[in-house]
């Protein structure tokens, strides 16, 4: 059989083509000697006929060869027929040539239906070697009597050591043996799931089919079984259930609010409704009507416990249908442009603080995160994860306010230590006023008035009004308490502003206070009155450490600096006593160097500063005395804006 | 009314200073105003004034320490210290140096006119200026 030939193709050819020769060799032989005896021998027998053993030897050298020599032996035999008994009348010699021809013609057609025969099966044996599957043939002991390439592959064992085994034995099978003989009997088939073991020991499961052997009695004598591995894939079926099952566990024990969503409709909405090229949230802001029915269009087809408490609900259904989660506040409508535009450019990932509704209607601000998961398509399967953050935003509200009120008190405590300052800066003023006052009166009344005089009065009486107006200003500036509003701040003005305030008490001190701007690019955004609280004290401090101090000038330097590319520095710079032990520590609250101080202005200070994306620091001299300054950013963002504010005490 | 007679005014504050040198000028007396008491000292005005009102606290030299100078250089002119912030100590320093008068800030021109009247026509004799 051409199945049971080598593997080898090529040693195969070469077997091939040698037998043919000696194939071809012998048939002329026997084909001369048939020829000469049917000719020349007074035989009266159909000896023609012993030339279909000529065919037949030539048959599996081909289709031509069995045709070619079919017709030269039929040429063959009428040729001895002529040279024999071409006078004769008819009778046995024509019959003897009839049937030698028929015989011919027979052996040359069955032949040819043989070699047909023997391609398909030649072909189906090689399907059988291509196969990637294993395919055993056993016979009705189990003894292996064919065992392809895959059967090699998979099992480890070669053909040779396998051909023979009995397959039970070789392979170590595992296999419900009645169930298949039950079905064999009944279909002649069987396919199921086995398990078997590799020669290195390795336990495979094999999809496997089986099926009977018949002989041409319809007697089993044997199964033809073809199996695949199917190891790997379950090995990948049993992972992959495994992970949907952690992934299921955290979603449902996750203590935050989770939700299973298709955005599909929704997605496909807001893409078909848009024109190309258009910037999808400011459009999507701009037809609200779209954005609302597209929020309509999110289904929420499951929710983990979290979820369900966050947003008052008893069941993933009325969920669904309250759609509370978005489209029913305004103030998701932003929310929900944004997640919208930011899937549509091809993100996976989404987050924004929004305000929504629960079932019961309560008001919650939640930060919503939308992850796109790989295993959906357009947006089929998304993961949104709610945090609930109202109490947060709450603390932080509560906090700011207490630092708005702390930062007011300060002020408040910082004009009372300026009183004296204050009370003098405004006196001089209304002082010169009323002198200007009498002495213009004065001019008027005498005999010649000197209405120069009188106008240079009331001038005088003008610019002291003005001046005495500035400081009421400051003072009231410094005493409102007015939640911190951003603005552009000149800082050497503001600082300027801050020294005047200070001048009289810099005279009292007899220091002098310089002022020394270096790169400045532009105005800082800030709240001006905070700031210009946090210079006022920082002078003050440092006016209070040059006190007592007699071998030197009590000097005062304040440095404004906007060389750094994103925030401006201001640094007070004096000439007194420095500091003691770590100086940071003077921002910490309660740590005072005074007797009547309590040691919250510069923790004060710290906190205004770092809400305002700024930084604190203090260092003594080289020399004598402390540097205490702080750094700006030239502009933050709106949102960052007092979103940090520090625990101050 | 003592017409011609000069009087110095020191202080450093301009628009108290400028606005007093105003109105005793609108009465016809002589003023001249100095920012600082150095200033004054330097100046050739020293020799022949008549009064001097001065602000008691000033960055430099002070409203005593001119006090002191003048007498330390034998000038006996009659001073009247200015003051916001009046203390016991400052007041028995500036009565120890004989000051013609110590007023408190912010002080009445026509108050400050009636001391001054009173110094001037009393160069010699006249009822003696009072502490306020």
């Amino acid at each position: 059989m051409a199945t049971n030939r080598g593997p080898k193709q090529g040693s195969f050819k070469l077997i091939s083509s040698r037998r043919g020769q000696f194939a071809l060799a012998a048939a002329i032989i026997a084909s001369a000697l048939i020829f000469l005896a049917d000719a020349l021998s007074p035989i009266d027998g159909a000896v023609a006929v012993l030339y279909t053993g000529v065919v037949l030897t030539l048959a599996p050298l081909g289709r031509r060869f069995v045709i070619g020599s079919g017709c030269i032996t039929a040429v063959l035999t009428t040729i001895a027929f002529l040279i024999g008994h071409a006078d004769d009348p008819l009778g046995g010699a024509h019959l003897r040539y009839a049937v030698s021809l028929v015989a011919i013609t027979i052996t040359v057609l069955l032949s040819l239906r043989d070699r047909s025969a023997r391609t398909t099966l030649a072909e189906q044996a090689r399907i059988l070697e291509l196969s990637h599957d294993t395919v055993v043939v056993r016979d009705r002991s189990d003894i292996i009597r064919y065992w392809n390439e895959g059967a090699e592959r998979l099992y480890g064992w070669t053909r040779a050591e396998a051909l023979g085994k009995r397959c039970s034995d070789l392979l170590e099978s595992l296999v419900p043996i009645e169930e298949i003989n039950a079905s064999l009997e009944q279909n002649g088939t069987w396919s199921g799931e086995i398990v078997r073991t590799r020669r290195d020991g390795t336990r495979l499961i094999l999809a496997s089919r089986w099926l009977e052997r018949r002989d041409p009695d319809g007697r089993a004598v044997g199964i033809i079984e073809t199996s695949a591995d199917l190891t790997e894939s379950r090995r990948a079926l049993a992972e992959r259930l495994s992970s949907e099952q952690r992934y299921s566990t955290i979603f449902n024990s996750a203590g935050f609010a989770a939700l299973e969503c298709d955005l599909s409709k929704a997605m496909r909405l807001v893409l078909d409704s848009k024109g190309p090229g258009q910037d999808c949230k400011s459009w999507l802001f701009s037809n609200p009507q779209v954005l609302r029915a597209a929020a309509n269009e999110i289904g929420i087809y499951n929710a983990n416990s979290a979820a369900l408490a966050m947003f008052e609900a008893d069941t993933v259904a009325e969920l669904t249908d309250g759609n509370v989660l978005l489209g029913q506040l305004p103030d998701s409508e932003p929310a929900l442009a944004h997640i919208f535009a930011s899937l549509a450019a091809g993100s996976s990932l989404a987050e924004i603080e929004t305000r929504c509704a629960t079932l019961h209607g309560r008001i919650i601000d939640a930060v919503l995160r939308v992850s796109v998961l790989p295993d959906g398509r357009d947006w089929s399967r998304v993961l949104l994860m709610a945090f609930d953050v109202t109490e947060r935003n709450e603390a932080r509200a509560k906090i700011e306010q207490t630092s708005v009120e702390l930062a007011h008190a300060g002020r408040v405590a910082l004009l009372g230590q300026l009183a004296g300052s204050i009370v003098h800066e405004v006196n001089q003023p209304l002082a010169a006023i009323i002198n200007y006052g009498k002495s213009g009166k004065r001019w008027l009344t005498r005999p010649n008035p000197d209405l120069t005089e009188v106008a240079d009065c009331l001038d005088k009486i003008v610019s002291n009004g003005n001046r005495a107006a500035e400081v009421v200003g400051r003072v009231r500036a410094l005493a409102k308490k007015t939640t911190p509003q951003a603005s552009s701040v000149d800082m050497g003005v503001l600082v300027q502003d801050a020294v005047s305030l200070l001048a009289r008490e810099a005279r009292a001190a007899a220091a002098t206070i310089r002022v020394e701007e270096a790169n400045i690019r532009g105005p800082i955004v800030c709240d001006r009155v905070q700031v210009q609280q946090v210079i006022v004290n920082l002078l003050m401090n440092a006016l209070h450490a040059t006190r007592g101090i007699t071998d030197r000038p009590h000097e005062i330097h304040v440095k404004i600096d906007g060389a750094a590319e994103n925030f401006i520095k201001v640094a007070v710079e004096d000439s007194g006593t420095g500091i003691e032990g770590n100086p940071e520590r003077i921002f910490e609250p309660f740590f005072t160097t005074k007797s009547d101080g309590m040691g919250l202005g510069l923790s004060i200070c710290r906190t205004i500063i770092e809400g305002q994306g700024g930084r604190v620091s203090a260092s003594n001299n080289d020399g004598w005395g402390a540097t205490v300054g702080f750094t700006l950013p030239f502009n933050i963002p709106a949102e960052a804006r007092w979103s940090k504010p520090n625990i101050l005490i | 009314m003592p017409q011609g007679s000069t009087i110095c005014i020191v202080d450093d504050d301009d628009d108290v200073r400028e606005s007093i040198s105003s109105f005793f000028r609108s009465v016809g007396l002589r003023v001249e105003s100095f920012g600082a008491a150095e200033n004054f000292l330097e100046s050739s005005s020293v020799a022949n004034v008549d009064c001097v009102i001065t602000d008691l606290h000033m960055p430099g030299m002070d409203g005593l320490g001119l006090h002191r100078e003048l007498r330390r250089r034998g000038v006996g002119v009659p001073v009247i210290v200015m003051t916001a912030y009046s203390t016991p100590e400052a007041r028995a320093e500036a009565k120890s140096l004989g000051a013609a008068a110590f007023v408190d800030k912010p002080v009445d021109p026509e108050i400050l006119l009636h001391d001054v009247e009173a110094i001037l026509g009393d160069s010699s004799q006249g009822p003696p200026p009072t502490f306020q």
